[in-house]
Formats: structure tokens, C-alpha cells, sequence
């Protein structure tokens, strides 16, 4: 059983491996981001005033824990194109003939593509502490377990949507219409308290929401969600994100055991 | 003799096209099996169904004793098959490649580290191991890929194609890996080709499939006697529009002028007539220019049937052993 889980997150991490100029894209892509956009807004939002729209989170320590968990959104998301590419260049037909079962080969997919957006994020979080002193270290085990609930759940949903997709530019389109608009509302960027209501409506359904808001909630210590939505607890927080991430699995798995050759 | 393969109207159909239309037939263990055919004659269709990878739409295939629609699982664990479409991860290496393979069949440790440097000996690409896939040349791709169908010693092997698009000296290469496994490990093979030598070469026995039908099965011998004799191509200096009615002698059954000056003879067996057609035109003084004779080939069998040569053959495929009688100047 495991092994089959094994062998596919085993190959997945090994091409990750391989294409280093992909992981030093990444991260220059992550170090350019950092130093104009958050830097960019540290530095407008310096005074004392700016700090009440961030519950006294200076805008660094805001933005970086949510950077950690959409860089691992995105990743994870993109990383089902591989299935697209693996039907392109022949490799899935080697997976579909293969005796172990399929929902265990895309499992171990799934979670070789966690691996692979989980160390992207950390690459990320490692340049946030290196730039704010205020980040709790403290609460890095929790962020990456949650970093890791999200990615066995945006992995699936990349893997599911490429399972029933033929071309990558038509997997591409889709993640960036998804991504954005996901990126955007889930609170990483600005509070969303200030939004409003039908915004916030929308950012409660993503469950990118609530992976970013744990993440800032154990990295540096405020929730925006709790604050505005009192019943909306840490633990309540974690169960609707991991609750999510199994559907998503699920469905993943299910759409991929009906994929074809044709 | 037990079946590796049975079909039994087979039907696959995509919306109102029907690429696969009512074949039946077996293979038995340890034979060579060839599905011959143009493109496009549902040769991989049915490749394709027998492997678990397409639901037929009706009829029934059983491989290793297993149904291919309710047993997939059990069928996986007996075929090995190499694809027409190369199916490798091009960013690993050929050990890689065969490493996860093996582990996906359920083999691990000392036995699939032997297994590997094995299969890899066997198509020698061992010392190409640890080479990226995507820096191999077209031909080691295809043994790689045969190395790795092989990897977990599969009751039955599918090879669809397997030399297509390949130079000539790589398709002898792999003919003698097919052979040897079929030899060495008793592996029952399905393959299908549209290369009539590459048929003749390797099976025990074919089936000619166009149009999703199969139209004729059996030895290559069973099938060339379908069309009978061989002919003899005898070329002359001078043009004689009376030549067939001279050369009424025994073992001629059938004479055609074929071009202005060159008759074709239709014989039981050409190496023993010619010596006699040229015997008996050496006493009627007319001088021969040129003498070739044909085997039928398994395309004269597809044109016989089908009236249409096969699409996309080679010439090569024909046996000719070309004679050239000079004739002296008296």
C-alpha cells in the first residue's frame, strides 16, 4: 500500500530535484516579491496610525506569515500541470497500466507536490525571518502543519482540474484565474475586516482563507478572522481546512482513477 | 495448447466511428503473436483495450486467464507493454525510470536491483544508467522501454509498433531483444506492426487487420500460399508480342507480358524453373537481358484481399534476388 504512495512522491521530489533552474526561478521570483511589494508597503505603512488597521502588526509581520501559506497555495495548485505534462510526454499511461491502484499513485503524487510547495514556502518564511525580528519561531512547527494540510488540499485540486484537462495552456488559464482572485481575497495582503460584507463572504468560502489566517495567528500572534467572527476559533479554523483539504483528496482521487488515454 | 489471449468479438467504437469492429482470436502461450495493418486499422485500439487502458464497447477479452473489464488488476500484474508513444519520464535516468517501475509492480531491494542491472544487460544500456533519459537517442529510448516492459517478467508482452520511426540497424536490434525474450523467458508476445518484415521476422503467426476486421490469420507460409506461386521476371532484348504462346513449357502456370519487353511467369518454385525458362530461350535464340524473380509477399496477400497495397510500407519488405544473366554477344 505505502509504497506505491512512496514511489510516486519519491519521483515527484526527484524531477523537482533535477530542474534547479525552476527552484532558483522560484526563488528569486520569492526575493523579488518580498523586497518590492512588502517592502514597498512596510515602508509607506511605517507610522504608529497604520499599525491600529493591523492590530499593532507592523505590515511585515502581517504580510510575511501569509506569504508563507500563499506561496504554498500557488505552488501546490500549479503542481498538478505535471499531470498534464506526464499525459503529453506518455509517462501517465506507464502509471495507468502499472498494478497498484490508482488512488494510491495519486496520493503519493499529491503528497510528493506537498513536499516539493511546503519547501517553497519555507524558502519564503526563511527570507521573512531574516527580514522582521518579529515573527514567533515558536509557532513554525504548527505553520508548517498546517502549510502541510493546505498543500495535500491545493495539490489534489490541481491534480483533479489537470485530470480532466488535456493542454497545459488550458490548465494555466485556469490557475490564473483561480489563483488570483484567491490570493487576493484570502486577507494575506491587506486586513479584511475593512472589506466589505459580500467580500468577506466570498474570502470565508476559500479555505486558503483560513490557512493564511493560522498561519499569521501562530507566526505572529493576531487572527483578523476571529476578531471579526468571534465563533470563528483556531481549532474550528483547523478542522474546516483539513476538512477541505480531504474532500479536495477525495475528489482528486476519484477524478483521477476515471482519467483516460483517449 | 493453453491461450495467453482470448478475444472474442471484440467491438470498440468512438461516437459513430468504429475503430475496433467484431475480431476474435487467440494467442497461445509462448507464441508470437503480430496484428499487421495500415494505420489507423484499430491496431492499437486493440492493444489498448487488452492492456486495461480503453473499456471495450462490447464483446469480451480475457489476457492471463482474466477478464480485461471486471479483473484489470489481475491482467496489470501479467502484461508488460511498450507503447507506440515513447512513456518514459525524460528527467529521470534509465535506472530511475526502471526503479519506480519496479516498485510499481510491487518489486523492491536486492531482487529489484538485480532485476534492473539484468533488463539493462540485456538491452545493453547499462552503462548508460545513469544518464538523464532526455539526453538518449532515439533508439536507446526504445530499449530502455523494453527493458523496462520487461522488468517485472511479464506473462505476456505488448509491443505496439515497436520500431517505428527507428534506422534500420536499431530495428535488428530489437528484433534479436524480441526474439531472445520470447526465448529465453518464455514470454508470450502480442505485437502489432505495419512493417510486412518486421510481421515475417518475428511471429509465429498473423493476423492481417484492416478497417478494424480482421481479414486473414495464420503463418506467414499459410498466408502467402493464400496468393500461391512465385514469379519470375525474365526481361528481353527484343520486344515479341508472341512470347507467352512460345514458352507454353512444363512448369509455367501462368504467363503475363508486363511491360514492352519483360514477361512474368508465374511459378510453383522459381529456383528450379528458371534454369529451364532459360534453357528454352536460349534454343528459340532470344536473348535474355535480364532475370528477377518474387516470392508473394505478405503485401501481394493484404493487395489480394484487400485490393489496395498496405499505406506507409517500405520497399524493402519484398524478397528479391535479383539475377543478372548477360547475355554474351555472339
Amino acid at each position: 500500500m505505502l509504497e506505491y504512495v512512496y514511489i510516486m512522491a519519491y519521483r515527484q521530489i526527484k524531477r523537482f530535484w533535477r530542474a534547479r533552474s525552476r527552484i532558483a526561478g522560484t526563488i528569486i521570483n520569492n526575493i523579488l516579491w518580498l523586497l518590492f511589494f512588502g517592502l514597498g508597503w512596510a515602508y509607506t505603512l511605517r507610522g504608529q496610525q497604520f499599525q491600529m488597521l493591523f492590530k499593532g502588526l507592523d505590515y511585515l509581520s502581517f504580510l510575511l506569515p501569509a506569504t508563507f501559506a500563499t506561496s504554498i497555495f500557488q505552488a501546490s495548485f500549479m503542481g498538478g500541470i505535471s499531470v498534464i505534462w506526464d499525459k503529453q510526454f506518455g509517462f501517465l499511461k506507464e502509471v495507468l497500466v502499472a498494478p497498484a491502484p490508482r488512488y494510491l499513485t495519486i496520493l503519493g503524487r499529491a503528497l510528493g507536490d506537498s513536499i516539493v510547495s511546503l519547501t517553497n514556502g519555507l524558502i519564503m518564511l526563511a527570507m521573512g525571518f531574516a527580514l522582521t525580528s518579529r515573527l514567533n519561531p515558536m509557532g513554525l512547527p504548527i505553520a508548517l502543519a498546517i502549510g502541510f494540510v493546505m498543500a495535500i488540499g491545493f495539490t489534489s485540486m490541481g491534480i483533479a482540474i489537470a485530470s480532466s484537462m488535456r493542454s497545459p495552456e488550458g490548465f494555466q488559464l485556469i490557475v490564473g484565474t483561480v489563483t488570483m482572485p484567491m490570493t487576493l481575497l484570502s486577507g494575506s495582503m491587506f486586513p479584511l475586516n475593512m472589506t466589505p460584507t459580500w467580500m468577506q463572504i466570498l474570502a470565508l468560502i476559500s479555505p486558503l482563507t483560513y490557512a493564511v489566517d493560522l498561519c499569521r495567528y501562530y507566526l505572529s500572534g493576531v487572527s483578523f478572522l476571529n476578531m471579526v467572527y468571534p465563533w470563528l476559533g483556531q481549532e474550528t479554523e483547523i478542522l474546516l481546512l483539513i476538512a477541505t483539504s480531504l474532500m479536495l483528496m477525495v475528489i482528486a482521487m476519484k477524478m483521477f482513477e476515471r482519467t483516460t488515454i483517449e | 495448447m493453453e491461450n495467453d489471449i482470448v478475444v472474442e468479438n471484440l467491438v470498440k467504437r468512438y461516437g459513430s466511428i468504429e475503430a475496433v469492429r467484431g475480431i476474435s482470436f487467440q494467442v497461445r502461450s509462448g507464441e508470437v503473436f503480430g496484428f499487421l495493418g495500415p494505420n489507423g486499422a484499430g491496431k492499437t485500439t486493440t492493444i489498448n483495450i487488452l492492456a486495461t487502458l480503453l473499456k471495450p464497447t462490447s464483446g469480451k477479452a480475457f489476457v492471463a486467464g482474466y477478464d480485461v473489464v471486471s479483473q484489470p488488476a489481475k491482467v496489470r500484474k501479467n502484461i508488460g507493454i511498450v507503447f507506440q508513444d515513447p512513456s518514459l519520464d525524460d528527467n529521470l535516468t534509465g535506472y530511475e525510470n526502471l526503479y519506480i517501475h519496479g516498485r510499481l509492480y510491487g518489486l523492491r531491494g536486492q531482487s529489484l536491483r538485480e532485476r534492473i542491472e539484468e533488463a539493462l544487460k540485456f538491452v545493453e544500456l547499462w552503462e548508460f544508467k545513469d544518464r538523464l533519459v532526455r539526453n538518449y537517442s532515439g533508439g536507446m529510448r526504445r530499449r530502455l522501454e523494453i527493458a523496462r516492459a520487461m522488468l517485472h517478467i511479464p506473462r505476456i508482452l505488448f509491443l505496439d509498433e515497436p520500431t517505428i520511426g527507428l534506422d534500420p540497424q536499431t530495428r535488428v536490434h530489437i528484433w534479436d531483444y524480441i526474439k531472445r525474450l520470447n526465448k529465453e523467458y518464455g514470454t508470450t508476445i502480442f505485437l502489432t506492426t505495419h512493417y510486412m518484415e518486421e510481421a515475417e521476422m518475428l511471429c509465429d503467426r498473423i493476423a492481417i487487420i484492416d478497417h478494424g476486421k480482421i481479414i486473414a490469420l495464420g503463418t506467414a507460409e499459410e498466408l502467402k500460399s493464400m496468393v500461391g506461386s512465385d514469379i519470375v521476371y525474365v526481361k528481353l532484348a527484343k520486344n515479341d508480342g508472341e512470347i507467352c504462346s512460345k514458352l507454353s513449357i512444363t512448369g509455367v502456370e501462368n504467363c503475363k507480358v508486363v511491360e514492352s519487353n519483360t514477361v512474368a511467369l508465374q511459378v510453383k518454385k522459381a529456383s528450379e524453373a528458371i534454369p529451364a525458362i532459360l534453357l528454352h530461350l536460349e534454343k528459340l535464340e532470344m536473348r535474355v537481358v535480364e532475370v528477377s524473380y518474387r516470392r508473394p509477399s505478405l503485401n501481394d496477400v493484404f493487395i489480394h484481399l484487400t485490393g489496395r497495397e498496405m499505406r506507409d510500407s517500405e520497399g524493402s519488405f519484398i524478397e528479391i534476388a535479383r539475377m543478372r544473366h548477360r547475355a554474351r554477344m555472339r
